[in-house]
């Protein structure tokens, strides 16, 4: 079994969230399950894979867009509750 | 209070993730959906027990807090039908029936109940306990024995009634001779009533009555009959035909009549009928 951890990323812009993805391209050990586009111009980003890849790309996230302010919030779920998957339709690998 | 929900919102998704998955790993609750609103606004939909949905809610607003905006929240508790129907149209995941269980839990309950019953107790406790319930119905179980019993009875009495059979035989004939009068009298008269069947029983027993005394005039008859050929005999004369339908009684009478008798006095009324027949015919030679 591998346990996959979570994490979520919140831009306030769909610019935003495409440098984001840009930026996470380089790691391996990511897949981007799933994204919401909610309304206001917040941009929702669900990763899944490895726990340290997903804080590094966090990170990355933070670094480049917390000066523009186009960075909302970001968390990492380490074990998420398989309910909680199944009810945002993150089960995808 | 078996049924409320827990609702919160919040301004993007990180903290509803959040809060919900908290409130999945700490809470027994269940999360019914969640609701995209506009302008970045997320609603969480949570059902359960009251106050395990209470404790999940301010956990979750509390972790969300930490991690993004929380807008607000609140707990509705034994939330209405009219609100669940309202509510059922916001959520669209959200099923309704399974919000509206505390009604048809009751049924649902009873039915795990009786099976629970039925897996306990054998078929026949349960129909006994039902015929307490409804005396009208018969207890088939009982009946079932008692076929059972008269089975195995007859099976083995089989050999000492037999014997009996022709005692009772003529009885029966009695009754088949007397049944057709009264299919007759059915025929006649339909019986619509208990009453009616009741007096049809009556005139049977009336008939067989009449029966009895027709049977019992004929014997009185015959009686007579021989006391009046007592009466009419001379002495001299004797009539084989009435000694061979004498009692041993009116014999020693009779003998006693006979002055040429060989025995006399108690010797007569010691004698068997055999002998007081043996010796009329040895007087007649």
């Amino acid at each position: 079994m591998t346990f996959e951890s979570l994490g979520i990323i919140e831009t306030s812009s769909v610019s935003a969230s495409l440098k984001i993805l840009f930026g996470i391209q380089k790691e391996k050990e990511i897949k981007i399950v799933g994204k919401e586009i909610l309304g206001g111009g917040i941009v929702t980003l669900f990763i899944k894979g490895n726990l340290g890849a997903i804080k590094r790309a966090i990170a990355f996230g933070r670094q480049n867009l917390i000066s523009n302010d186009e960075f909302r919030s970001s968390h990492i779920i380490p074990l998420p509750h398989q309910q909680l998957l199944l009810k945002f339709d993150l089960e995808k690998k | 209070m078996i049924n409320s929900i827990g609702l919160i919102e919040s301004k993007g998704l990180v903290a509803l993730i959040e809060a919900a998955d908290v409130i999945l790993k700490n809470s027994p609750v269940k999360i019914l959906g969640i609701k995209k609103l506009e302008n970045g606004l997320v609603s969480l939909a949570v059902q359960g027990n009251s106050d395990y949905v209470k404790a999940a809610v301010d956990a979750g607003v509390e972790a969300g807090k930490r991690v993004g905006e929380i807008y607000s929240y609140s707990v509705i508790d034994n939330p209405n039908e009219e609100f669940l129907k309202i509510f059922g149209e916001l959520f669209a995941e959200v099923e309704i029936n399974k919000t509206v269980e505390s009604k048809t839990k009751s049924e649902k309950t009873d039915i795990k109940v009786q099976n629970k019953i039925e897996d306990i107790f054998p078929a026949k406790v349960v129909n006994r306990l039902e015929s307490k319930r409804e005396k009208s119905k018969p207890i088939l179980t009982t009946q079932a024995v008692q076929a059972k019993i008269v089975r195995k009875s007859s099976d083995q009495k089989s050999e000492k009634i037999k014997p009996q059979k022709p005692i009772d035989a003529p009885e029966k004939n009695l009754e088949t001779e007397l049944n057709p009068k009264q299919d007759e009298a059915a025929e006649n008269i339909k019986p619509v009533s208990t009453i009616e069947r009741l007096r049809l029983e009556a005139l049977g027993q009336n008939k067989k009555s009449l029966t009895e005394r027709t049977t019992k005039n004929e014997n009185e008859s015959e009686e007579d009959e021989i006391n009046k050929i007592d009466l009419s005999l001379e002495p001299k004369d004797i009539d084989f035909n009435s000694i061979e339908k004498m009692n041993v009684h009116k014999l020693r009478n009779y003998a006693r009549k006979f002055p040429e008798f060989p025995i006399k006095g108690r010797e007569i009324s010691r004698a068997n009928r055999d002998e007081l027949v043996k010796l009329f015919k040895n007087l007649s030679k």
